[in-house]
């Protein structure tokens, strides 16, 4: 592993900790105070219906409002309704208060159709049409791998295992989705929370017509956001009210227009998968068939949820069949990806109930059946940039002391009579690696000091990395790089989209090329002053000195006071390719860049009242290299919350009947608290595998670390000897499980 | 990091201040809007601004522009300014009986006052609804506290009350008349932080940071009562508070010193 000066050392801090920590940090509604009119929308009472009638007069005439737009102004707003809850109509008004009352004051008249909101009725054959896809509510695809049957030939036993289903649920993020915008004649100007600032701007264009150029928008504080916030729904409706009422307008959701308006839900998944296995343990066959709830939106996600079992697994036969199904539900979206968190759920459930039928130590199950770093993925024939799930695995094992706790299912108590149990899942990622192309932008300033400009918002922490593969690569020190503006279209490079855990890499490696082309600038100065040529130069803890004698040296405040011009470094991201040797692949090569993780936890069942205390987590994440080293921590002990989170309490109560959801907020959709966690149970392993195509050897971390899901209902299993396949896993499904409700 | 401004003889308003009543707009009544404010500094500096805004209900802006906007200093007293005729009274009475008697329609019992990181303001004929929360930000401009869920399930808007963390989003704006608010802004100059905006910092702790204000005032809250809280006493304190990027153990490890 190479040494670094920068990269991956503990103490360095989130570039605007201090505007966080002051208050100072604006994000989107912070803007224009007293000065914004408020918007609200008017969404439906049906989940299948066609508005045949919308009278708005009464709701314009009402004091204080400004505006009142419909689906034939807005295409964010709808005359053909696909699920509850969803937009019709909006208003602009001097307040809250107002807003609300006028859409009272609106009209509507429907004709209902059918709506289904039940997957499993949905999927029935005959079942009525929801409408969300032509003449079906089903789509189905298959993938294939060698011959399943010659496979099975080969196996000395067969089990056919079933999990799910998983738990639908809403993204909840701390800060709703948000925009405030205006008008200067036909500019518009917005400051949203956002993913991908770009991206926004490129939907409005696309959405509206309205000239790119044209579109001013910044995002600099973000509240959270793990997939919800690449859309420009919500800053579409608010700009359409902003030019029609020639005023600012703020659209700040209330946590009912969230619920509802929301892409992001996580779907529901099930899984059946006939499993084909040698005595020893080796897996030879697989054939599995995934069902995924598509929504309302039509999502086609079930191709997915196999992901990180193809990847992980070396099995050379294998047939899975996928089944989407449209539901007139909310809208599915990606809550730390739309496929993986169900999917892995399922097949790492199914691998601790084969385990369990050999009679094996899951974890040494899954170990015996991993692909080896010297093979290549079964079908995009690619080599590994790095591997590291057998650490990981092994490391976040060894954390929780697996060998000591882990013991058969339901035969440990503790002395306060509750039942122990320990559980473990892991996979490769989909996610982590270099995605499509983005740019990076730099300043050197005169008094030696470097300015970044990322197009990204600050949502968390790849900025901080970027930050760390400048200044390592300018020799400064991390403090002297800076966060100049950021996710700003007018001012900021395309930094791509904040999604798929990829701009710690992608936006990273621009940021090195970036750098690079700084340093060259800034070597030709240093050289000319020094009598030397550049290529004699090296850079490092602030000075930049000749490499075969350091101590000739020049710090970077006097180089910069020597520029005649303003250095600008600019950069763009790299090729998914291997930039070094691995084994016998050469550099260049195509190649699979792909996150890793495991996650143990041990648990303690209250068999009388069925609640579950977890009382020590683990991840190992194969990071490639940890860059921004506090802000991997805290990605992995945040993956240790939502998982806790996702796995005993989060789902989004749906009314069968009518299509409703039950509760569209934060407090009858259980969040996790204080109250819940034990800080100190919480363990963070970066598995450091120097990663042949990430700059500085590192790979994308967000999704990787909150995946495995499973990890909890296997210790639940280890625990009680009851199988709690459906998540969440809630007091209720355990007293049911143990026969005690 | 923001630099320092100096309070000197010759700059006697903070930058702070002045942006503060620069940028201060009031819903509206027919008749017409109001906004006062007197400002204690410390060394014995006072500060005064006066701001009126037009008479359009709801969405009227005051500007600093052409004279709106007036920021004097006088001596270490305490004056409230009539927003139509700009008379100084030197009680808050005194200027109730001088709207009374001279403005018609301006609500002289409706006035609020409050202090807010320790500038006393007053509002004349605020909405029944106002939230507090809606005050701290769209009417002085402290946009601290967040609005996450506005109705008390996510904790972002929490300031201290008296000393006491509350949901500002559950507090209404007349409700807190005569009460000393206090805000994440208040908390430091945003050079000098605050113990618990030291230890987040020292330890690196913050993800997204929308849910940090309300966690800073309810672990202010906490730590001003107790040096050295429990788990226990940190759970509870943190209990009404959500943060979605999961970073709760996060805070809670840095309060208790763990990592
Ligand atoms: S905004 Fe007040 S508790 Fe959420
Ligand atoms: S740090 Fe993002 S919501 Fe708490």
């Amino acid at each position: 592993m190479a040494d670094y000066a920068v990269v991956g050392k503990a103490g360095n801090k989130e570039k605007t900790i201090v505007q966080k920590l002051t208050g100072r940090l604006d994000y989107a509604d912070d803007r224009l105070p007293g000065q914004k009119l408020v918007a609200r929308t008017l969404l439906s009472r049906y989940a299948n219906a066609e508005v045949t009638a919308i009278n708005t007069s009464a709701a314009e005439a009402l004091p204080g409002v400004k505006a009142v737009i419909t689906y034939d102004e807005c295409p964010m707003l709808y005359k053909s309704i696909r699920r509850w809850g969803q937009e019709i109509a909006a208003v602009a008004a001097v307040d809250n208060e107002t807003a609300t009352r006028a859409l009272e004051l609106i009209q509507v008249t429907y004709q209902e159709g059918n709506q289904i909101s039940d997957v499993e009725e949905a999927m029935k054959p005959g079942a009525p049409l929801t409408g969300v896809w032509e003449g079906t509510n089903i789509r189905t695809s298959e993938l294939l791998r060698g011959d399943v049957e010659a496979g099975f030939a080969q196996a000395d036993q067969e089990f056919t295992e079933t999990a799910g289903w998983t738990n639908f649920w809403q993204h909840k993020e701390m800060e709703p989705w948000s925009a405030t915008t205006y008008w200067v004649g036909d500019d518009l100007y917005v400051w949203t929370t956002s993913q991908n600032p770009f991206g926004q701007r490129n939907t409005i264009k696309n959405t509206m017509g309205w000239p790119m150029h044209k579109i001013h928008l910044i995002s600099h504080g973000s509240g959270s956001g793990h997939g919800n916030k690449h859309g420009a729904n919500w800053i579409i409706i608010a700009a359409v009210l902003a030019k029609k009422a020639g005023m600012p307008v703020s659209y700040h959701l209330t946590r009912f227009e969230q619920c509802c308006s929301s892409t992001a839900h996580q779907n529901k998944g099930k899984l059946e998968m006939r499993v084909g296995v040698k005595n020893d343990g080796t897996i030879t066959a697989v054939e599995a068939t995934y069902w995924a709830d598509g929504c309302s939106g039509g999502a086609t996600t079930a191709s997915g949820m196999d992901f990180g079992f193809r990847y992980t697994y070396n099995v050379p036969h294998a047939k899975w069949t996928f089944y989407d199904i449209a539901t007139n539900t909310p809208l599915r979206g990606a809550f730390r990806c739309v496929a993986d968190p169900p999917g892995d759920a399922l097949y790492n459930l199914v691998m601790d109930k084969v385990a369990d039928k050999l009679g094996m130590d899951p974890l040494e199950f899954r170990i015996k059946n991993l692909v080896a770093p010297d093979m290549l993925q079964f079908e995009s024939k690619m080599p590994f940039s790095s591997m590291g799930i057998r650490q990981c695995l092994e490391q976040a094992a060894a954390a929780l002391d697996w060998d000591t706790k882990w013991h058969q299912p339901g035969n440990r108590t503790l002395s306060d009579g509750r039942l122990h149990g320990i559980g473990i899942a892991g996979h490769i990622d989909s996610h982590g690696q270099m995605s499509s192309p983005c740019g990076a932008i730099l300043n050197l300033t005169k008094d030696g000091k470097c300015l970044i400009a990322p197009g990204q918002s600050h949502n968390a922490g790849s900025i901080n990395a970027h930050c760390h593969h400048v200044a390592e690569v300018l020799g400064m020190k991390y403090e002297d790089v800076h966060v100049g503006d950021w996710g700003h279209t007018d001012v900021t490079s395309e930094g791509g989209s904040e999604g798929g855990s990829t701009r710690c890499i992608t936006l990273g490696s621009a940021y090195v090329e970036a750098a690079l082309d700084a340093r060259a600038e800034a070597f030709a100065v240093a050289a000319g002053w020094m009598g030397l040529t550049p290529d004699k130069l090296s850079a490092g803890d602030g000075l930049i000195f000749e490499t075969a004698n350091p101590t000739n040296s020049k710090t970077w405040v006097e180089v910069a006071g020597r520029f005649s011009y303003p250095i600008i470094g600019k950069g763009y991201s790299w090729p998914k390719k291997l930039r070094r040797q691995v084994l016998n692949w050469p550099v260049g090569t195509d190649c699979e860049v792909r996150g890793q993780m495991a996650q143990a936890v041990e648990i303690a069942v209250d068999p009388d009242t069925g609640q579950i205390e977890v009382l020590n987590m683990a991840s190992a994440i194969d990071c490639g290299q940890a860059i921004y080293r506090s802000g991997f921590n805290k990605g992995c002990f945040g993956g240790h919350e939502i998982i806790m989170g996702e796995t005993l309490m989060y789902e989004q109560v749906i009314d069968y009947g009518n299509g409703a959801s039950m509760n569209p907020n934060f407090w009858q959709n259980a969040h996790v608290t204080a109250m819940d966690i034990h800080p100190e149970g919480f363990n963070a392993i970066a598995v450091e595998t120097d990663d042949a195509c990430g700059p500085h050897g590192c790979k994308g971390v967000g999704e990787p670390e909150v995946s495995a899901l499973a990890c909890m209902a296997n210790a639940v299993y280890n625990a009680t000897g009851v199988w709690i396949d459906s998540l969440p896993i809630t007091p209720d499904k355990v007293l049911q499980a143990l026969g005690k409700a | 990091m923001p630099e320092k401004e100096q309070l000197t003889p010759s700059n006697p308003v903070s930058r702070r201040q002045f942006l503060k009543g620069a940028g201060i707009v009031i819903g509206g009544t027919a008749m017409g809007s109001v906004f006062l404010l007197s400002s204690c500094g410390d060394g014995g500096e006072v500060t005064k601004t006066v701001t009126k805004t037009t008479t359009a209900p709801g969405q009227t802006v005051t500007t600093t522009a052409a004279g709106q906007t007036a920021t004097t200093t006088v001596g270490a007293v305490t004056k409230y300014i009539c927003p139509f005729d700009n008379q100084e009274f030197d009680t808050l009475a005194a200027l109730k009986a001088h709207l009374e008697a001279n403005h018609v329609g301006a609500d002289a019992a409706n006035i609020t006052t409050l202090t807010v990181n320790g500038d006393t303001y007053a509002f004349v004929d605020l909405k029944p609804y106002t939230s507090l929360l809606y005050l701290l930000r769209e009417k002085l401009a402290l946009f601290g506290a967040k609005n996450g869920c506005n109705m008390g399930e996510c904790g972002g808007c929490t300031v201290l009350m008296d000393g006491k963390p509350v949901n500002s989003c559950l507090v209404l704006a007349v409700e807190a008349d005569g009460a000393s608010i206090e805000t994440v802004e208040g908390l430091s100059d945003g050079i000098t932080l605050s113990t618990v905006q030291q230890i987040f910092y020292d330890e690196d702790a913050l993800q997204c940071g929308y849910c940090a204000p309300g966690i800073i005032m309810s672990a202010t809250a906490l730590k001003r009562e107790k040096a050295n809280p429990t788990l226990d006493e940190v759970r509870e304190a943190l209990s009404g508070h959500m943060c979605t990027c999961g970073n709760l153990n996060t805070y809670m490890a840095a309060l208790l010193n763990l990592r």
